[in-house]
């Protein structure tokens, strides 16, 4: 088990450098000359092109790119993501402070899509001649899909804060807050869980050794939970796994609107300022976070079904 | 015989003039057939919804700020008196025309990315693959916001970025599609008869490969519009006058709260449209693929 998991985060090595080496293109393309914006706001503004010059050879801007390169990799091993143009806080810092709310609105996102999604899922499978939850499956399916997050999101606000006053709308992180982030963030999520769950049990139920335990004359509900469920939670894990990641890397659309105070915001507000290094660090982190939860849940995966801790003959 | 003749010629005649009237619903069912014509509808707006209705779209009249529905104004007026539904028909041109440059632009440099590996193959291959592969691993949504931090943040910086965001999604999708048709024995034949490959490719490979490809491409549109509108509305796009979707429902949101149809008029829009795609989508699959 060891083996494999060392196995694994060695993969993500290569991975993870070919990824810097893309954000460091991306840095060296930008049209935006960072010398230019840090000499300017420490000059309130003015930015003479000596100190520009000066300041380009001080940041290493004037040296070759291979050179820069290992350098601003340098620090990124370290957690040195530069500094804001903005108001010269560390990046690092600023992540450090948005990080809480994001893993809490992804966290209660998740909780809220599985608990809804994983029983609707199975119970349409085993009612799936009741037409009623046929038809709510499709629709709840075909509607997650389509609906933007951001228009869902302020028909949320319009009902549950503008017209009932039910809930806040903006602000957090707190608890009465987290509501409607997280629902708006879920919805898109639970239709297209269900249906995987559904079709998931549906494969199950058809396997012989369901039939066996039915033949045997297992109760239904031991049936259910013990032969069913087991089984079919393992292609449902890999997806919860993709919408973690996807929770922590794609909220920002519903940050934005909520005002919700995590890192997507942080990212929306450097892409509209020009604020390349924390756009940067946002790209990074989203990179590193879907190899990790990507290696979690091949870990996971190991743990469930032992078949795959073997390394198989030909890899 | 006289009589034998006039039902031969009468009873296809009627019956493929009967089936065509309702063509459209017979090959893709009753809901294909819906999504279609409303997509249909939805692309007439955008080529001549200017033309179909005299709102005034851009033109700002605070003399008829904020109104509810009317007969002059059937889905009311804006912040700053405009007709919403003119805006609505003319954002569709942004938003859809937008969404299928982009879908163009991606199409192409997948294909052109993915045949050059399928067919070069060896070092270069694995080494274009690799990078695919590992550029998945970021969702092409937040690739995309990246990409206009680095354009800066306007509509072409913003179509731009959401096609180079797609490159390697639709790359690997070619690159397979390539690999499975190179594999087929007239592709061979054609190289042993000595068709250099980049004949190979345009007359043998790509029209074999138009369909598949054709199907991706409409399964993707709702996505490119999702994610064009979603980052149009974080501002990062199409800039005010425009009546992009995205942006319509950004510019309404200090007043949404006592003028919900300012966003449901666009949502709604959007919704609508990207329900009949996927719906669409899903027809043209099972027509093509009975299997699933």
């Amino acid at each position: 088990m060891a083996g494999y998991i060392l196995r694994r985060l060695a993969q993500i090595v290569p991975a993870l450098l070919l990824i810097s080496i893309v954000v460091f293109a991306l840095q060296t393309a930008s049209r935006i000359d960072p010398a230019h914006e840090i000499v300017a706001r420490q000059n309130g503004g003015f930015a003479p092109p000596a100190a520009i010059a000066a300041k380009r050879h001080e940041l290493g801007l004037d040296r070759p790119l291979p050179v820069q390169y290992v350098r601003w990799l340098g620090g990124i091993v370290r957690f040195d993501f530069g500094r804001s143009y903005r108001d010269g806080t560390p990046v690092s810092t600023l992540l450090r402070q948005r990080l809480p709310a994001t893993i809490l609105l992804a966290v209660a996102a998740l909780a809220l899509t599985l608990v809804v999604s994983v029983p609707l899922g199975v119970a349409a499978a085993l009612w799936r001649r009741v037409r009623l939850f046929d038809v709510a499956v499709r629709v709840l399916s075909v509607l997650g899909a389509s609906i933007p997050g951001f228009a869902l999101a302020l028909g949320l606000i319009w009902l549950f804060a503008a017209r009932l006053h039910w809930l806040p709308a903006f602000g957090g992180p707190s608890l009465r807050q987290l509501v409607l982030p997280a629902v708006a963030l879920a919805v898109p999520q639970t239709g297209l869980l269900v249906r995987l769950t559904r079709a998931e049990v549906l494969d199950v139920l058809g396997s012989e050794f369901v039939v066996v335990a039915q033949a045997k004359g297992l109760p239904r509900r031991t049936v259910a939970l013990r032969h069913l469920l087991p089984n079919a939670l393992v292609p449902i894990l890999t997806v919860a796994g993709l919408m973690v990641a996807n929770l922590l890397a794609g909220a920002f659309i519903i940050e934005f609107v909520f005002a919700w105070n995590g890192l997507g915001r942080l990212a929306v507000a450097a892409v509209q300022d020009g604020d390349m290094p924390v756009v940067l660090a946002y790209v990074l982190f989203v990179a590193a976070t879907f190899l990790l939860v990507n290696l979690v849940v091949d870990v996971l995966y190991a743990v469930v079904d032992p078949r795959l801790r073997v390394k198989a003959p030909w890899q | 015989m006289a009589v034998e003749g006039k039902t031969l010629v009468a009873a296809p005649g009627s019956a493929s003039r009967r089936g065509r009237s309702h063509r459209l619903f017979r090959v893709l069912g009753v809901e294909g057939g819906c999504a279609a014509a409303v997509l249909i509808a939805v692309a007439l707006a955008a080529l001549f919804g200017t033309h179909l209705w005299h709102g005034n779209a851009y033109t700002v009249d605070f003399g008829s700020k904020l109104q509810s529905w009317s007969a002059r104004h059937p889905l009311g007026t804006d912040q700053f008196g405009r007709d919403i539904l003119a805006r609505l028909l003319g954002g569709a041109r942004d938003t859809l025309g937008g969404a299928v440059l982009v879908l163009a632009l991606t199409t192409g440099g997948g294909l052109v990315l993915g045949a050059f590996a399928a067919l070069t193959g060896g070092v270069l291959d694995a080494l274009i693959s690799r990078t695919l592969d590992t550029l998945l691993a970021l969702p092409s949504l937040v690739v995309a916001l990246a990409l206009v931090g680095v354009f800066g943040p306007s509509f072409r910086g913003l179509l731009i970025a959401l096609a180079l965001a797609g490159v390697p999604w639709y790359g690997r999708v070619y690159r397979s599609l390539v690999l499975t048709e190179r594999a087929n024995l007239y592709v061979e034949a054609a190289l042993a008869a000595g068709a250099t490959r980049r004949r190979v490719f345009l007359r043998e490979i790509v029209p074999n490969i138009a369909g598949p490809a054709l199907v991706v491409a409409t399964v993707n549109l709702g996505q490119v519009i999702l994610n064009l509108a979603a980052l149009s509305f974080l501002g990062l796009g199409a800039r005010p006058p425009a009546a992009e979707w995205g942006t319509m429902i950004n510019e309404a949101r200090p007043f949404f709260q006592t003028h919900p149809n300012l966003v449901l008029a666009p949502g709604a829009a959007i919704a609508l449209t990207i329900v009949s795609i996927n719906v669409l989508g899903d027809a043209l699959r099972d027509l093509l693929d009975p299997r699933s």
